[in-house]
């Protein structure tokens, strides 16, 4: 038996070998790079703006004329669905942005600290996870008034203390290293000591974490947008277009086909991504 | 027996400054309304009469903390307000739609177990087998798809064009027609079920590999047990905690799932109603509907420690 050796971890992402190149994870990235420039290149490629009416071709089923079909106001859902996209990805990143500078600062004291600080915090972070986390995101966006920037900090905030949790675990363990004892030796302040040497050394499981949560916040932010909460019509997201197609089930139920697969195929690639991440920088 | 009556003690205790500051919170969330709240809360068209109600009934003329304090005080009699919109006591509303919701949940969950546990019993015993890898990409497809889409789908085809379910509302309230209220939350309740179902057959297929490992597990075989009593009778026995924290964990994210589901079907239940309370600001009605699903989780959760304890005497040491 020979005892595994631990690299040092002095970068984000440990330089390994590129052998074992994990097929899926490619598929994923993929589909993700390709679902962002067919997005931004929709307008060129396609003849129809995401916005143009043509009320004669109203509720059409796929042709070669509109790939994917027409929705109740005629209009192309290839090009809607591809421009949503760009609301869409932005969304739920902005709820992930907002999780993270709200869960890992607040996970750093409690985990450093240590003492009351933790107490409290701790008690807040089990508070907030024992509501629904769709119900509370209702909720805030109730008190906010809806959109998409009030809808995205909604979910950004019920989704933090996970990410504080996982901070504060992570610092818990890193607090007694002994170079954080030495940098502390060194006279690097509290701040210091938190930003340049445990949050570095925290933010491989974060990266994992934050990347799972692409998923569900973009589960969450089509499910806020198709209750009315998120983003406000006519801009085309996958939800709006899932709450319009609503409108529509009984005549024509193919219009919700095109949303709902882009929905679960990106949240399927932020997931598959997610756990590669999980396998490639684990211990 | 001492001992259990302590645990018991101590896990009440522990739950109560978490209830504490789930009310703070709740209370709090109308500190996030911009402006002036009365005005706000009131809506484009109020009426003066409804704004100074709403000024009366926050106690908006006197300090945070005083707000709070009357608001719990309330509370805690049961008082939770009117709605601002149908002037109806957000007490009677909630007894009214909480039957609806909570048929759809309990019916979810016993489906996910029904579907969940074997799949990932057969993935755990077949491990490596074509079975177990399907069992993890349905597991996948599961925790991705949109369970409000799912609910869609189900009823465009089994209830408008197969005409098997009822496609929208509730059906006669649950004393009075059971199968008929049962028979309408069918479907809602399998699409919420969806990443249930994923969710406890991936656990139980990590559980029942560690299960499947253990040195007692071997000894059976060494005994001459057949395979399939190891597996129904020591190794389910043994994942009995597994499934009921599980069941504990699931139970938020199946009320959260069943807020835009009802929405899909027309169900007049809590989470319909807190959907049109966000959209309207209706906060009676929104922080009525949180804190009484915020209690049936941490109630629940409760209840599956305490079954933990008395199912798993281990636990009774930490």
């Amino acid at each position: 038996m020979s005892t595994p050796v631990t690299p040092a971890r002095t970068t984000i992402f440990p330089r390994r070998s590129m052998s074992g190149v994990d097929t899926r994870a490619c598929l994923c990235a993929g589909y993700l790079v390709l679902l962002i420039l067919l997005s931004f290149a929709a307008p060129f490629i396609i003849p129809y703006a995401p916005d143009q009416q043509d009320l004669v071709h109203a509720l059409e089923g796929p042709s070669w004329a509109h790939l994917f079909g027409t929705d109740d106001l005629g209009r192309d859902i290839l090009v809607r669905a591809l421009v949503g996209a760009q609301v869409s990805l932005y969304a739920c990143t902005l709820a992930v942005v907002v999780a993270c500078c709200l869960g890992i600062p607040v996970g750093l004291i409690a985990g450093f600290f240590g003492g009351w600080i933790d107490d409290l915090i701790s008690r807040l972070i089990d508070t907030m996870l024992s509501f629904p986390a769709i119900v509370l995101a209702i909720a805030v966006t109730g008190a906010l008034g809806a959109g998409l920037t009030n809808a995205m900090i909604a979910i950004g905030l019920v989704y933090s203390p996970l990410l504080a949790r996982l901070t504060r675990a992570q610092t818990m363990v890193i607090r007694n290293e002994l170079y954080v004892d030495a940098a502390r030796c060194f006279g690097a302040s509290t701040t210091r000591l938190m930003v340049k040497h445990i949050l570095p050394n925290a933010v491989q499981p974060l990266i994992v974490q934050a990347t799972l949560l692409l998923a569900t916040a973009l589960l969450a932010e089509s499910g806020l947008s198709f209750l009315g909460l998120g983003v406000q019509l006519p801009h085309p997201s996958w939800g709006t277009m899932l709450a319009r197609a609503y409108n529509y089930m009984d005549t024509s139920p193919s219009q919700m086909l095109v949303p709902g697969f882009a929905i679960m195929l990106t949240a399927l690639s932020f997931n598959g991504l997610g756990e590669w991440l999980r396998i490639r920088l684990g211990p | 027996m001492r001992s259990y009556a302590r645990i018991i003690g101590r896990r009440l205790l522990h739950m109560l400054p978490i209830v504490l500051l789930a009310t703070f919170l709740i209370f709090g969330l109308m500190q996030l309304v911009p402006g002036d709240v009365a005005l706000t809360l009131a809506g484009d068209y109020a009426t003066p009469e409804l704004v100074e109600q709403i000024r009366q009934y926050y106690h908006l003329d006197q300090p945070f903390v005083v707000q709070y304090g009357q608001w719990l005080w309330n509370a805690l009699h049961g008082d939770l307000g009117r709605s601002f919109l149908s002037q109806e006591e957000v007490t009677v509303s909630i007894m009214r739609t909480l039957p609806k919701t909570m048929l759809i949940g309990v019916m979810s969950i016993l489906i996910a177990l029904a579907i969940g546990m074997p799949i990932g019993m057969t993935a755990a015993l077949r491990r490596g087998s074509w079975i177990d890898s399907m069992v993890t990409a349905i597991s996948s497809l599961g925790v991705a798809l949109p369970s409000f889409w799912l609910a869609m789908l189900l009823a465009s085809f089994f209830a408008l064009s197969l005409n098997w379910f009822p496609a929208t509302g509730a059906g006669e309230p649950i004393t009075v027609n059971f199968a008929d209220a049962v028979w309408h939350s069918v479907l809602p309740a399998i699409a919420v079920a969806s990443s249930s179902v994923a969710e406890i057959a991936r656990q139980v297929r990590s559980a029942m590999i560690g299960i499947m490992g253990k040195q007692y597990i071997r000894t059976l075989h060494a005994k001459g047990l057949t395979p399939a009593k190891i597996v129904w009778q020591h190794g389910l026995k043994n994942m009995a905690v597994t499934i009921l924290t599980l069941i504990g964990l699931l139970i938020s994210g199946t009320l959260g799932a069943t807020v835009v589901v009802e929405a899909i079907f027309a169900i007049p239940g809590i989470g319909s109603m807190i959907a049109n309370a966000a959209v309207s600001k209706d906060f009676p009605i929104i922080q009525g509907v949180v804190l009484v699903m915020v209690l049936i989780v941490i109630g629940v959760n409760l209840v599956v420690d305490l079954l933990c304890i008395t199912f798993d005497p281990r636990l009774r040491r930490s």
